[in-house]
């Protein structure tokens, strides 16, 4: 049985050199860490659409688009973009049903979450178009900047 | 060893024929699984994100070095290179991934395995418990593997017994 553990630790070490040995030299490598905290980030490592503040603000000042608040329900009940529907990460199975109702598979969709450093706006948006839905956006300063310019929150 | 000989002489012919397509196939199969992890490493980063069980600093490493850590044991189950360590490897490796998908099924997360494509649509395939499924099976073919090895592991034991009784007398 030491034999196998010896060789298995030697098959995991030689696995990481060679890993990180190809990173390093080919031109589409990745950095060893990547950050992954901040909404923004994660966005530009996918192909996923986002917008700005101002952007946020006139599609949900001419109803263009359907909001979707991706914090926790208690969050949601704190303070929320009007009109928002709440699909916390982790929940998004349970709540989906109330997106399902209110919006097309077409519509505009705009996903938030507190603001730049966290990435369950991205979770939910991701998971949205798993279901489906064709125009998912991240407005990616969450709530945070919703507040710091003024705009109306809902309680 | 690296490259030490199967001995497959004393199985039967159906046992030898079920042992070679088990190391082919397992071996195939993790070979298959590290080239579009290898090809894209950034999209299997992603799936590792969404995973959501990764700390964040640790995601692009796994993405990087888990790929190879699959492949080499692949190729090397196929060519009898440290072939029980790969074996272990593997073993190990699908138990980590069944314990994985059972946590994010138990959580009610939806989620795609990224096991053989880095899409995130969902096939028949990426059905949570068809995946769970998958690899509970895999892992025991993976046993059964290690269950007709059993002449190796008989040569070692019977080896270390002999180390045992020869060690009082070597104090004595």
């Amino acid at each position: 049985m030491k034999k196998i553990l010896a060789e298995s630790t030697l098959i995991i070490i030689f696995s990481i050199l060679i890993g990180c040995m190809i990173n390093l030299v080919r031109p589409d490598g990745i950095p060893f860490v990547g950050d992954w905290r901040n909404v923004s980030e994660t966005a530009k490592k996918s192909d996923m659409q986002t917008i700005s503040i101002d952007t946020a603000y006139s599609l949900w000042s001419t109803h263009q688009a359907v909001f979707v608040d991706a914090r926790t329900d208690s969050d949601f009940a704190t303070g929320r973009i009007p009109g928002a529907i709440n699909i916390p990460r982790g929940n998004e199975d349970m709540y989906f049903g109330i997106l399902r109702g209110s919006a097309g598979y077409d519509d505009t969709i705009v996903v938030y979450c507190s603001s730049e450093t966290c990435d369950d706006s991205f979770v939910v948006a991701e998971y949205l178009r798993r279901k489906n839905y064709k125009a998912v956006n991240l407005y990616e300063g969450g709530i945070v900047k919703w507040q710091e310019k003024g705009y109306p929150l809902e309680k | 060893m690296a490259g030490e000989r199967v001995s497959t002489g004393k199985m039967s012919v159906i046992n030898k024929v079920i042992y070679w397509f088990l190391r082919l196939f397992l071996g195939g199969l993790f070979i298959y699984a590290s080239i579009h992890k290898i090809t894209d490493p950034l999209g299997f980063a992603k799936i590792v994100h969404n995973f959501q069980l990764s700390p964040w600093y640790m995601i692009n490493f796994t993405a990087v070095v888990m790929p190879y850590v699959e492949l080499i044991c692949g190729l090397f189950l196929i060519l009898g290179i440290f072939r029980l360590g790969a074996l272990f490897t593997i073993e190990f490796l699908l138990g980590f991934f069944t314990v994985l998908i059972a946590i994010n099924i138990a959580r009610g997360l939806d989620f795609t395995c990224g096991c053989f494509s880095n899409s995130t649509e969902k096939t028949f395939l990426d059905i949570p418990l068809i995946t769970l499924l998958r690899d509970i099976v895999l892992f025991l073919m993976g046993l059964y593997l290690f269950k007709l090895e059993k002449p190796y592991f008989e040569k070692n034991y019977k080896k270390d017994e002999r180390l045992d009784t020869t060690m009082p007398d070597c104090h004595s």
